[in-house]
């Protein structure tokens, strides 16, 4: 329903319609880790790409002729295996899917297909009452299938759909799937494309809600970030604990939603006085929603007192994602 | 469904108190740290694949 239809008095709109769109990164137009990647991982932030083999891009949004900083998400299915799948999934955590309790979701997104699409193309909203974890595994509920095959073109067109009953009181999480199933093969242009994601209470679709690329990130990063060091950059994160080893902290740039895994990449160097030793690869321990601890030992270098220095393109990624 | 790939398993103990505290894995060919926490997506999935007796985790150094 476009937001002309809900004009209140004197045209001015409604006060109370709020942030509608639970989804973050509904506009893809954050992707933190990179712009190609594969199944079971996140390369567009916060959607989740799973199935069967497939090749994840970020592609400029449709119409566009240049990079206008709008975004669109391919998935191509890749995988020989007859009658497979390729879908993406975005699962929101308990805090945000609890405000859907007892009340219907509307689900609407832009969609086109490659030009050697085949097989069927569904989107679903999921709740998942057993676990805060993914909507695909678990004790889950399909609220609402919808098959937009038939009506699927190599033109972006909008697509929306409504769950016929109410979200349970005591779903843990909810969330959504585009599935590309009953599909097979590796040609580039069997692929489905979207942009525009919008999941919203009530049983309409309105417009899709723009959010600035600010406020999109750091939604993002309450799942996932990335620290970067660059080159000829040095930064002390700890000193020597004695009969230990180096422990340091790296806080996190937003509250993580749980625990988080973490992964670097990069030289970590031991300096004392007058001397630099490159180490082995660090060990990360006490992770929290606030930061996380690195630990090394140095196998040479400085014996006396000593900094742990982070340099030369040192990168840490903390990911919290559901 | 592709099934999500871990090797090389092993416990990481907490240096101050001798007690597990981590996992070192390697994810899809990333070198990750696991914390021990459930609500840790990268944890469940180690749970689920040492339930179905498909993954084990070695003790630590």
């Amino acid at each position: 329903m476009a937001l002309s239809k809900i004009q209140g008095i004197a045209g001015q709109v409604t006060p109370n319609l709020g942030r509608r769109n639970m989804l973050i990164n509904g506009d893809f137009q954050v992707w933190q880790r990179g712009t190609s990647g594969t199944v079971n991982s996140y390369t567009c932030d916060r959607w989740y790409g799973w199935g069967y083999q497939q090749a994840l891009s970020r592609q400029l949004a449709d119409g566009t002729t240049e990079n206008n900083g709008r975004f669109s998400l391919r998935v191509q299915h890749n995988d020989g295996t007859a009658n497979q799948f390729s879908s993406i999934a975005q699962t929101l955590e308990t805090s945000d899917a609890a405000k859907a309790r007892g009340k219907k979701l509307t689900f609407s997104i832009d969609v086109k297909k490659g030009s050697a699409f085949t097989g069927n193309l569904t989107l679903q909203i999921v709740t998942r009452t057993d676990a805060e974890g993914t909507i695909n595994t678990g004790t889950r509920q399909v609220l609402v299938t919808e098959d937009i095959t038939s009506s699927l073109t190599t033109s972006m067109q909008r697509f929306t759909c409504t769950t016929t009953s109410a979200v349970s009181q005591s779903a843990k999480v909810v969330g959504v799937n585009v599935n590309h199933t009953g599909t097979t093969g590796t040609n580039a242009n069997n692929y489905f494309q979207v942009e525009r994601a919008q999941l919203e209470i009530g049983e309409e679709d309105t417009d899709f809600e723009h959010r600035s690329y600010a406020e999109e990130l750091s939604a993002c990063q309450r799942y996932f970030e990335r620290q970067h060091y660059p080159a000829n950059d040095q930064v002390c994160v700890s000193m020597k604990w004695s009969g230990y080893g180096y422990m340091g902290h790296i806080t996190c740039m937003e509250v993580k939603r749980t625990e988080p895994t973490v992964s670097s990449t990069g030289i970590v160097k031991h300096m004392g006085q007058a001397s630099f030793s490159n180490t082995v690869s660090p060990t990360w321990q006490y992770m929290t929603p606030q930061g996380v601890g690195i630990y090394s030992t140095p196998t040479s270098g400085p014996t006396g007192d000593a900094v742990l220095i982070l340099s030369e393109g040192f990168t840490v990624n903390i990911d919290a994602e559901i | 469904m592709q099934k999500i790939e871990i090797k090389n398993a092993k416990y990481i103990k907490d240096v101050d108190t001798d007690k597990n505290s981590s996992i070192e894995a390697t994810f899809q060919g990333e070198k990750v740290f696991v914390p021990l926490d459930e609500s840790n997506r990268h944890y469940a999935e180690i749970l689920k694949q040492v339930e179905a007796k498909t993954l084990t985790i070695a003790d630590a150094d």
